[in-house]
């Protein structure tokens, strides 16, 4: 297990790369200039120059990306945001928790939500209740978070006063932009619980099961549920990443100090460092996030841990072998 | 003047709102009684609180409350005294200030001449300010004593004191200028009345009052500004009572929270004037008579009515009846279409003809971009309107491709030279809709 987790960390190494090649050539081929954002539409033609001088924003690609890719190895550096003069690890470091939290919170309202009304659903299937829920599952992933986000302000905030409409100071702050962003993921997740259960319920040791005299409610949360989890955790785990990575309009509307507001702000200023290093950091967490997935798969499913531990033994068993 | 511009619109309102103050029901901060923390949202984060560290409007609405300036403006622009109690004119290029004594910095350090000196001259070398003090003859700029400087300027140059008040050329501490170094930008020091606390970075920036300020004090202990980026949420953060005051209230919102007993819409004529600019090196549009019927074919007041609900009223010229040097009564072109068919015929030119519009991609500007586009329809053009990413917009006006451009601009000195300068010079040809 261990070595498989070795493994995949190592595979973390190209991804990394990956990203800071792709990211990097894109924000070099994007059109606009950092240095006459910087300095507005006051300046003059000469002060932008020198600006663009002195960020280095005139060297060529190629040199542009080795000394990136070089302050990385060697220091641990991401560069500097060119607005605030700060370390690029600095902002995104101080932003990244409240995304962190956000995403987790919205998860867990999709869980909550989704996980459930799946498993009525399928069992229950073509009842009025399943219906219910397909409708709403896909109003769920039809509504554009902005509008949902909006309409929950209204509705919270304005007309009732229960719920305040932007920051994210404490619990009573968490509930809407959570509830914006958790809703359209428990539609998705919904969705999978839903035919995952349906695939495993006419399975025959259901059959055996329930003829056996076990309580349906018994045998589908001890048996069913966790043989249909895999594909909810990949679903799970999916949306986790997406959230992270997605939750830039949620952000804005509810003035949640996060990482998506923050990479938004610096797409439009073409601060090219921020930018770099917030993709980097999500396509990391990101990919720790896949790993707890594949870990929790040997969790859920002996099999799969097997299938794990197997590859081990067969790889000593080659190499005594060989020996 | 190669490009030459019809002004279309003229934006008044940048809506400020006062909430109902004291014990009302709407809740906030505080308390009910004894309000010592005041809330104001504004629109976006600032990136930096140096004075000469950045340009946005953001940064000056913080900077203002914690830095003073040499002198300052009240509500109808004149000039009144700030750091420097009184001063007066040696010469055409020589003005000497008498400093404000026994003002204190936020640090506790006395504030002198030399603060002053140190200043000008970081203004005029840092390229965030350099517009603002490039008349300044530096070299010959000095202290007279610790509370007397006189200010050399390069030429005889009226506006100088508009410059001097603007929040651009505010005074800053060399000690901690220099200690601060990069960092400065985030932990500033200055004179004004409120000293700086802390900044959560997307989220907020405290200040709080600074006890020994030479000025009136304000009324309260703490000013939270709070970054509220959805225009929407705005105004309802201000109903709900989550902040007191909130800048940049989009027109959609004016009439519900005038209607709202508990806040105040205060209606302040800003200084932005938005307008189409025309790329005069390009046929068709460097034919005047062109220019002239689009003129006539725009019916501007329309757009002031359907963009802005009527807040904000048409311009006659460049430059808005805020700012000093407005002429009122200006003739202006009127809304006439047939006169526009004429003058196009007038050209030469055949109809239908196309042209292409730029505009970035605020909401407004693209507004009055489709609404431009049908209006001048009905004379025969066919309008293709190119949105452009504000980040982009100004380099793609410089490359000088299209036929025309909805651009603003805003002379934030309130002084008519800021406004026709950098617009209509040769020496600032080029850049920025010039």
């Amino acid at each position: 297990m261990i070595r498989f987790i070795g493994k995949r960390l190592l595979m973390m190494i190209p991804v990394v790369f990956g990203v800071i090649l792709v990211v990097f050539t894109m924000m070099y081929i994007t059109p606009g200039d950092p240095a006459r954002s910087m300095l507005g539409e006051a300046a003059a033609e000469e002060e932008v120059e020198n600006l663009r001088e002195e960020l280095g924003l005139n060297d060529p690609y190629l040199v542009r990306l080795g000394r990136y890719i070089k302050d990385m190895i060697l220091h641990g550096d991401l560069g500097t945001s060119y607005t605030t003069k700060q370390p690029v690890t600095t902002e995104i470091m101080t932003r990244f928790p409240t995304t962190f939290l956000l995403a987790s919170l919205s998860v867990l309202v999709a869980v909550c939500i989704g996980v459930p009304t799946g498993i009525l659903s399928a069992t229950k299937q073509y009842s009025i209740l399943d219906n219910i829920s397909r409708v709403v599952a896909l109003l769920g992933v039809s509504m554009p978070n902005f509008w949902m986000g909006l309409m929950l302000i209204i509705i919270f905030s304005l007309n009732l006063g229960w719920l305040p409409s932007s920051g994210f100071y404490g619990p009573s702050y968490w509930i809407l932009p959570a509830v914006t962003i958790g809703t359209s993921s428990a539609a998705v997740i919904m969705r999978m619980t839903r035919s995952s259960m349906l695939e495993v319920i006419r399975q025959d040791y259901i059959r055996t099961a329930l003829g056996k005299g076990q309580t349906q409610r018994m045998v589908i949360i001890k048996h069913a549920l966790k043989n249909a989890l895999i594909p909810i955790i990949t679903t799970v785990g999916l949306q986790f990443g997406i959230v992270l990575g997605g939750s830039v309009m949620t952000e804005s509307i509810f003035s949640v100090p996060g990482i998506g507001k923050l990479m938004i702000d610096s797409i439009k200023a073409r601060n090219y460092p921020v930018v770099q290093g917030g993709v980097l950091l999500i396509a990391i967490v990101f990919s720790f996030v896949n790993l707890a997935v594949d870990l929790l798969y040997a969790y859920v499913d002996p099999r799969i841990k097997a299938q794990y531990s197997r590859k081990k033994e067969k790889k000593n068993g080659l190499e005594a072998e060989t020996t | 003047m190669k490009r030459m511009k019809v002004v279309v619109s003229c934006l008044l309102t940048a809506a400020i709102l006062l909430s109902g103050c004291g014990g009302g029901g709407a809740g906030g901060e505080g308390g009910s009684t004894g309000k010592d923390t005041l809330t104001v949202a504004i629109g976006g984060e600032p990136t930096s609180l140096d004075p000469q560290g950045s340009s946005g409007m953001n940064d000056r609405r913080v900077t203002k409350q914690i830095y003073d300036t040499l002198v300052t403006q009240d509500a109808e622009m004149n000039i009144q005294p700030g750091l420097a109690t009184e001063w007066e004119y040696e010469d055409d290029t020589t003005i000497v200030f008498h400093l404000r004594e026994n003002v204190k910095w936020h640090n506790g350090e006395d504030f002198t001449a030399a603060d002053v000196l140190y200043s000008l001259k970081r203004a005029a070398e840092s390229d965030y300010s350099k517009s603002y003090a490039d008349m300044i003859d530096i070299a010959n700029t000095v202290a007279v004593d610790d509370y007397t400087v006189s200010v050399k300027l390069l030429e005889p140059f009226a506006p100088i004191l508009s410059n001097l008040a603007f929040s651009a050329l505010s005074i800053v501490n060399e000690k901690e200028v220099t200690e601060g170094g990069d960092t400065y930008g985030r932990n500033p020091v200055g004179t004004g009345p409120f000293k700086f606390v802390s900044w959560s970075a997307g989220d907020r920036i405290e200040l709080e009052t600074f006890d020994e300020y030479w000025g009136t004090k304000p009324a309260f202990e703490h000013l939270v500004i709070r970054v509220v980026t959805e225009n929407a949420n705005r105004a309802i953060e201000l109903e709900t009572g989550g902040v007191d005051i909130a800048y940049e209230i989009q027109a959609n919102d004016v009439d519900r929270l005038e209607e709202n007993e508990e806040t105040v819409v205060s209606r302040v004529p800003n200084f932005a004037v938005t307008f189409l600019g025309f790329n005069c090196d390009k046929e068709p549009m460097n034919n005047p008579l062109v220019r002239q019927a689009v003129a006539y074919a725009l019916n501007t007041q329309e757009i002031a009515d359907t963009v802005y609900f009527g807040i904000g009223s048409v311009a006659t010229g460049p430059l808005p009846s805020t700012v000093w040097g407005y002429a009122d009564g200006l003739p202006s072109y009127s809304y006439n279409v047939e006169k526009a068919k004429e003058l196009l015929a007038q050209a030469g030119i055949t109809t239908p003809l196309s042209l292409t519009l730029y505009t970035n991609d605020a909401t407004d500007r693209t507004t009055i971009a489709e609404i431009v586009k049908n209006q001048l329809g009905q004379i025969g053009m066919e309008v293709e309107i190119q949105i452009i990413e504000q980040a982009t917009f100004l380099g793609e006006l410089e490359k000088k491709e299209e036929d025309m451009y909805l651009l603003s601009w805003t002379t934030v000195t309130g002084d008519a030279d800021f406004g026709l300068y950098s617009q209509y010079t040769t020496e600032s040809f080029g850049a920025s809709g010039n």
